[in-house]
């Protein structure tokens, strides 16, 4: 006989009571023109060098589910910032950051480890990820694990 | 600070445990069954005194009522309540037709002992009371808006509200009142009409909300959730307002289970394996104030295993000859399920409160 994994059999799909729907998140509907000033904002900042800042305007508001070209215009511009700073200078800039923006930092960072222009610079993503681990522990990789709020 | 208690009583993961009023002996989960053990034997280890068997699948949760019934549920679906002969023994199960169609995965008795409340994976909670007439327990459920498992509950001093959280990322409390078994509440902040299934308050804390538990004053809720947060809830004036959320992000992987050892202190314990303390109130917000039984402070003893038996052994299972022990610097060796007050002062806050984990062990410690 075939091995069968009967936990994956979804006893619930033929009856509508039993569906669970998550609750609605609330979110707006993002388009291009709504992160405009934040793209740009995080573009100055690669130019000019300035990671903290250009971090901080990546975390401020991300686009949670948005769709595909909104989020990936978002994502390059992010990119760009945490890809042209330095690994050396990443444990300063991320303890300014606040608990909370280092939080959606970790969501920046899985979503674009998740693209294929994040994957070319995977080293340094990885390295920004070491460095928010070494300053506020395992919680944070937990709480972009059960957040519903995602990229 | 004295050291802990440690007390290994079963191979198998501790779901659950209870220790009776008088401290003397413990209930435990054991696979199928549930343990009682004596910890006052000259001996001086605990002695197994009865096998509470009845369930055929694992027994998910347990409580001790203030007047001893001992009442277990299972993943086979059912509860059962055992009640103490004359002489303390139990011998007697009765069967509780919960009518549900998934397993059980948490029970807690009401502070009264008249009812109790099983929570279960079918998205209901059946509330569960002794019928006299027909010598009886019998379950009432509440099923909306519940939508998905029940993991904790947590009972009201005044046996009428009920906390409950759940994998639907909501904490909320019901009216579990009971006509002919309750006597009519007193209005508090929860609300003043309060009919049985009644939605006193619902709050979304966006991940799985592992257990919830009454601050002593029964003001407000503690709630530990998925993400490592620790959560609480002050309730508002109008009908399901809610006044204030406080969520300390913690560096620890996520908690399981919590008490309220004095209004102002949680004790939170979970995946990480050692107990953390977090203090303080509404108005200045809260804090991790210290960690019991912090790994960062111990140093790995290297002595215990250096035989040959113990080196063969370790390259052979492990295929490292390093002489590093792998255990945990922690007293548990994994996830800590539940945490219980084991004793308290004069005006009820918790002095010494007890684990259970996923490594069979009971221990007891000092806050």
């Amino acid at each position: 006989m075939d091995e069968y994994d009967w936990r994956s059999i979804d006893v619930d799909q033929y009856d509508p009571e039993k569906q669970f729907v998550p609750d609605d998140l609330g979110l707006p509907k993002y388009t291009l023109e709504d992160i405009q000033p934040s793209i740009q904002l995080m573009r100055q900042c690669t130019a000019s060098g300035d990671t903290i800042q250009g971090i901080k305007a990546a975390v401020q508001s991300p686009p949670y589910g948005a769709a595909n070209e909104v989020k990936s215009a978002y994502l390059q511009a992010a990119l760009d910032v945490l890809s042209t700073s330095k690994q050396s200078t990443a444990s300063s800039v991320i303890s300014k950051l606040s608990q909370d923006e280092q939080d959606v930092l970790v969501k920046l960072v899985f979503a674009l480890m998740d693209t294929k222009a994040g994957q070319k610079v995977g080293g340094s993503l990885l390295g920004w990820l070491n460095k928010v681990v070494e300053a506020s522990g395992e919680g944070s990789l937990v709480r972009y694990l059960s957040d519903p709020y995602k990229l | 600070m004295s050291q802990p208690i440690e007390l290994n009583l079963s191979k198998v993961p501790i779901y659950d445990h209870c220790f009776f009023p008088d401290r003397s002996r413990v209930v435990i989960t054991n696979g199928p069954d549930a343990q009682i053990f004596d910890l006052t034997d000259s001996s001086g280890k605990p002695r197994l005194v009865t096998t509470l068997h009845h369930h055929d699948k694992t027994v998910t949760a347990l409580d001790v009522s203030i007047d001893g019934k001992i009442v277990t549920c299972s993943q086979d679906r059912n509860a059962v309540v055992w009640s103490p002969n004359a002489d303390g023994t139990y011998s007697r199960p009765t069967l509780v037709l919960l009518r549900i169609n998934r397993a059980a995965t948490c029970v807690k008795w009401s502070p009264n002992g008249k009812k109790f409340a099983v929570g279960s994976s079918a998205r209901v909670i059946s509330v569960c009371y002794f019928e006299e007439e027909n010598d009886w327990w019998i379950s009432k459920h509440i099923k909306r808006p519940l939508k998905s498992t029940i993991l904790s509950l947590d009972w009201h001093p005044n046996n009428v509200l009920l906390a409950c959280s759940s994998t639907d990322m909501h904490v909320r409390v019901f009216s579990a009142y009971i006509k002919g078994i309750d006597s009519k509440p007193a209005p508090s902040i929860w609300g003043e009409r309060l009919p049985f299934k009644t939605l006193c308050l619902d709050y979304s804390l966006g991940s799985w909300v592992h257990d919830v538990k009454f601050d002593p004053t029964a003001e407000f809720l503690g709630c530990v959730t998925h993400d490592g947060c620790v959560s609480i809830v002050y309730p508002g004036a109008e009908e399901l307002e809610v006044s204030n959320v406080i969520k300390v992000k913690t560096p620890s992987l996520p908690f399981d289970t919590l008490i309220f050892a004095t209004p102002s202190k949680i004790i939170a314990a979970g995946y990480d394996c050692h107990p953390v303390a977090i203090e303080g109130d509404a108005e200045t917000g809260w804090n991790i104030s210290y960690s019991i039984d912090d790994p960062t402070k111990k140093k790995h003893n290297n002595l215990e295993n250096q035989s040959a038996l113990d080196m063969f052994r370790r390259m052979d299972l492990k295929g490292s000859d390093s002489s590093a022990s792998s255990k945990l610097l922690t007293v548990h060796q994994n996830t800590i399920n539940v945490i219980r007050p084991f004793q308290s002062d004069a005006s009820g806050n918790v002095l010494r409160f007890s684990t259970c984990g996923n490594d069979g062990k009971v221990v007891i410690f000092e806050v």
